[in-house]
């Protein structure tokens, strides 16, 4: 165990190490030293604004990530199965994966005014895309040859879906949920940053504008260290069993 | 049991002549003929996984199905992939796959791969078995004992059992009623 966590462990110091080194050379407002930063984020941690606004800021990753993968997965496996459909909405979703994310943004603030509701339809509208193609290709990869199966055994609707067709899904889910993840998190950034009055983005913009790096270290860090852990104690482990038959370590 | 079909096409071509099979319990049949003369393409009829060019509907009965391929889900394991038909009872004891209930798919044999196949046909009681080419690529100790797994279903079930075979000496070992696909679109012949 210790040997498997050796190199990254290794690799984290040295970062520290030379942050920490130019940060003495430098001696800059701009580079706070790591003990610094650790004092500000022990400071901020024991006044509870850290946690509200990490708390804030994850409920929207959770809400905009549930909708994006729900509405996604629904339009994907639509577009997979019907030819004629994928046909005609294709110009559809080509347009929405091209649009910029700040553009969806400002266009759903404009619309529904600075509320939670756009807020979170913003970063929703701006993952719907991409998950959309990723599960329309896992539809048209199913393997027909296994339908022949569920019809002989009487497998319809939900139970076929559950236990022929979701399996076959599941490699396709996984990449949708672990790249949905890392951009829903930087999207949800610029959400707050440019219409909510509170959340990491907020924060953020707030520590821009007194140009304190410190505050901004802080809260990044702590979020991309939220990120992380959710990444390895719930995707990791999920992809881990979802891939136990292949026989392939994770 | 009787089951009466229209012509079948694919496209412009017509594959099967109409076609009607009468079958009793107890028995088993063999279709024989050469590749592509549409023996899978009658198994899909009677199990309704085809329609004949009437759109006949799609059958009521309870059907076990033993494909070319042994198609098992290859995220389930033997034991689940036979479950998924119905309750497993005695089947992993019968077809000597105990030691591998736990295996997935892609750890076991052909040979054992085609067992669970059949025990998952099996396990859905059905009132006709419907096997296509049960013994392609076996070798022949694996064929014998197939041979018995069918006769022994046959006894316990008391249900017809219809299968394609290449293989004539495999049709005669069982005591089959044979048939012969023949001519283009074929007809079923029978053969003494």
């Amino acid at each position: 165990m210790l040997r498997f966590f050796r190199l990254p462990l290794l690799s984290t110091l040295l970062l520290i190490a030379i942050w920490s080194g130019l940060a003495y050379i430098l001696q800059s407002r701009y580079l706070p030293s790591p003990f610094e930063v650790t004092n500000a984020f022990v400071a901020e941690l024991a006044s509870g604004a850290l946690l509200f606004h990490l708390s804030v800021t994850s409920l929207r990753v959770i809400a905009a990530f549930i909708i994006a993968l729900v509405i996604g997965t629904a339009i994907g496996l639509m577009l997979g199965r019907s030819s004629k459909a994928n046909q005609f909405f294709d110009p559809w979703l080509i347009f929405a994966l091209n649009l910029p994310a700040l553009v969806v943004i400002v266009f759903c603030y404009l619309w529904f005014g600075l509320t939670e509701v756009a807020a979170i339809m913003a970063v929703a509208l701006n993952k719907i895309p991409n998950t959309a193609i990723t599960m329309r290709e896992g539809q048209r990869a199913l393997d027909p040859l296994l339908d022949e199966v569920a019809i002989i055994y009487r497998y319809t609707g939900w139970r076929k879906f559950t236990e022929f067709t979701l399996p076959q899904l599941e490699p396709y889910l996984a990449a949708s949920i672990r790249n949905g993840l890392a951009l829903i998190w930087k999207i949800v950034l610029v959400v707050e940053l440019l219409g909510r009055s509170n959340g990491v983005g907020f924060q953020i913009n707030l520590f821009f504008s007194q140009f304190d790096l410190t505050g901004i270290l802080i809260y990044t860090l702590s979020f991309m260290a939220i990120v992380g852990v959710i990444e390895s104690v719930v995707i990791k482990p999920w992809e881990r069993r979802a891939r136990a038959w292949r026989g392939e370590a994770s | 049991m009787r089951f009466s079909f229209t012509t079948k096409s694919y496209g412009q071509e017509i594959i099967l002549a109409p076609i009607t099979l009468t079958l009793t319990k107890n028995q088993i049949i063999v279709l024989m003929g050469p590749s592509g003369s549409g023996k899978t393409t009658l198994l899909k009829l009677m199990a309704g996984l085809e329609k004949d060019d009437h759109q006949n509907p799609n059958t009521d009965l309870n059907i076990g199905m033993m494909f070319q391929e042994p198609r098992l889900l290859p995220w389930k394991t033997v034991q689940e992939n036979i479950e998924l038909a119905g309750p497993i009872n005695h089947l992993l004891k019968e077809l000597d796959l105990e030691d591998a209930a736990a295996f997935y798919p892609r750890q076991i044999s052909l040979g054992m791969a085609r067992r669970v196949a059949f025990a998952r046909a099996l396990a859905s009681t059905p009132d006709l078995l419907l096997l296509d080419e049960p013994f392609a690529s076996l070798d022949e100790d694996r064929v014998i004992l197939m041979q018995n797994l069918i006769l022994s279903a046959k006894e316990k079930l008391d249900i017809p059992i219809v299968m394609t075979t290449h293989d004539r000496r495999e049709a005669q070992a069982l005591n089959a009623k044979i048939y012969r696909l023949e001519g283009r679109p074929a007809s079923l012949i029978s053969v003494e």
